[in-house]
């Protein structure tokens, strides 16, 4: 069986952080909700392996960073990986300039609000999300500032935005 | 004014807070389930089958060869059952039922509806070709008064495998005039979803230029705003293009209502709300 030793512990401690990252790159709660929970299935047959990581975390990260990018793509090999088609619909609530963030992100290409999430919200510096999105730091920067310019086109207060540290 | 980290961190709150899933224990026995799936290994499909009473089908599959579309009655009669009354036919259904009622993946996760009044809205066999064996089935809650919701699920397998491609835990999305899901395995597209019950028959727009292919929705009875419906369209590498593009819900005589993309560009199964 796959290992659930300390797994039911490392999912309370980071279900809802990870829920939190990953609704600005999908969009959707429901969404972020399939896909963290997938990406937690993926962890639990891993599990014995992945304890011993120093970030577990950040592999379960990961996948659901990955596993919502295939979804807006292909549909996947596996019946039980769902593609949910049709626009975001689910918000938590929040106050309106965070919802109108949220809309402005789903405009924005899938790469550059991986690396939005990665850098602005889990805090990830440009040469960590350069990997955790396979690619190099130069491009990370690219995708940072286009995404930040894009949003700033879309929202009201254009300055804050570009101005985001 | 709009702060990029802040208002980041106030989503993430939210979420995190309103987030629902389904927990450790539904992760390790998907986990699971996934496993054994992807150990069965891929297995040619040799027949289309459509479902949901196919009406007006053209001939389907990949290379010019036909396939003419098995079309099964997709449940006995006595559809849309009470889930009281409802008894299964043999131990796949049993299964499927147990996942579809079960508190934490099932309609028991669901927010929304009459909570402990499920119907059966419809069942059927699974091709035998392929790699999923057994039976699928939709279920819903009748919606209350003026809700906007439906909660409503569908999934597949037997007593061994089971794949739920549409659960809600939590409250789903808003009702749309049509919504349309779909998974797939190796060897098939599964395409399910709901329709306004103006809507007589869903064209499928098949990929490369195929004749289209008609469903005819299953019927729901009077406590729903739609009806329902599922396909399995051959999908013979997965990595292809989706063999159905476009869905396009028609009314008694032939008239468009509303209509969907399905495929890679601009997915929009769903978008339009209810009216």
């Amino acid at each position: 069986m796959a290992s659930s030793d300390g797994f039911e512990a490392f999912y309370a401690a980071t279900v809802g952080r990870l829920l939190g990252q990953l609704l600005p790159v999908t969009g959707d709660l429901h969404e972020a909700e399939e896909v963290v929970q997938e990406a937690f299935a993926r962890a639990s047959v891993r599990w014995t392996r992945l304890r011993d990581y120093d970030v577990p975390e950040a592999w379960v990260r990961r996948v659901a960073l990955n596993l919502a990018a295939d979804r807006g793509r292909h549909l996947r090999r596996q019946a039980r990986a769902l593609l949910r088609l049709g626009p975001p619909q689910q918000v938590p609530a929040a106050s309106a300039e965070a919802v109108a963030l949220l809309e402005a992100l789903r405009t924005l290409p899938m790469r550059q609000r991986q690396a939005i999430v990665l850098h602005h919200l889990v805090d990830l510096p440009i040469e960590e999300v350069a990997h955790t999105l396979g690619t190099r730091p130069g491009a990370v920067k690219s995708l940072l500032a286009r995404g930040r310019r894009a949003l700033a086109n879309r929202l009201s207060d254009a300055e804050e935005v570009l101005n985001s540290p | 004014m709009i702060d990029l980290r802040d208002h980041l961190q106030e989503l993430a709150e939210a979420a995190a807070r309103e987030g629902r899933t389904a927990g450790p224990m539904a992760a390790i026995r998907r986990g699971r389930q996934r496993r054994r799936r992807l150990a069965v290994g891929s297995a040619a499909l040799l027949a289309a089958v459509l479902v949901a009473g196919a009406v007006g089908t053209s001939h389907l599959g990949p290379a010019g060869r036909d396939l003419a579309p098995v079309s099964p009655p997709p449940t006995r009669p006595g559809f849309p059952a009470k889930l009281a009354t409802y008894t299964p036919n043999g131990s796949a259904e049993a299964a499927v039922l147990r996942m579809l009622t079960d508190r934490s993946e099932g309609l028991g996760a669901c927010k929304g509806g009459r909570p402990k009044d499920v119907r059966i809205i419809a069942v059927g066999r699974l091709p035998r070709q392929g790699l999923l064996q057994g039976v699928w089935m939709i279920a819903a809650r009748p919606p209350l008064p003026g809700e906007q919701r439906l909660c409503w699920m569908f999934a597949f397998g037997n007593q061994r495998d089971l794949g739920a491609p549409v659960a809600y835990a939590g409250q789903p999305p808003l009702l749309a005039s049509l919504r349309a899901m779909a998974s797939g395995d190796p060897s098939k597209l599964i395409v399910e979803g709901y329709i306004t019950k103006q809507a007589a028959r869903v064209r499928f727009i098949l990929a490369g230029g195929k004749p289209p292919l008609d469903l005819e929705p299953l019927q729901s009875g009077s406590e729903f705003p739609v009806n329902f419906f599922v396909a399995m369209v051959p999908w013979p590498g997965s990595k292809e293009q989706l063999p159905v593009e476009r869905l396009i819900a028609l009314d008694g005589s032939g008239r468009a209502i509303t209509s969907c993309w399905l495929g890679d560009r601009d997915p929009s199964c769903g978008r339009e709300r209810w009216r």
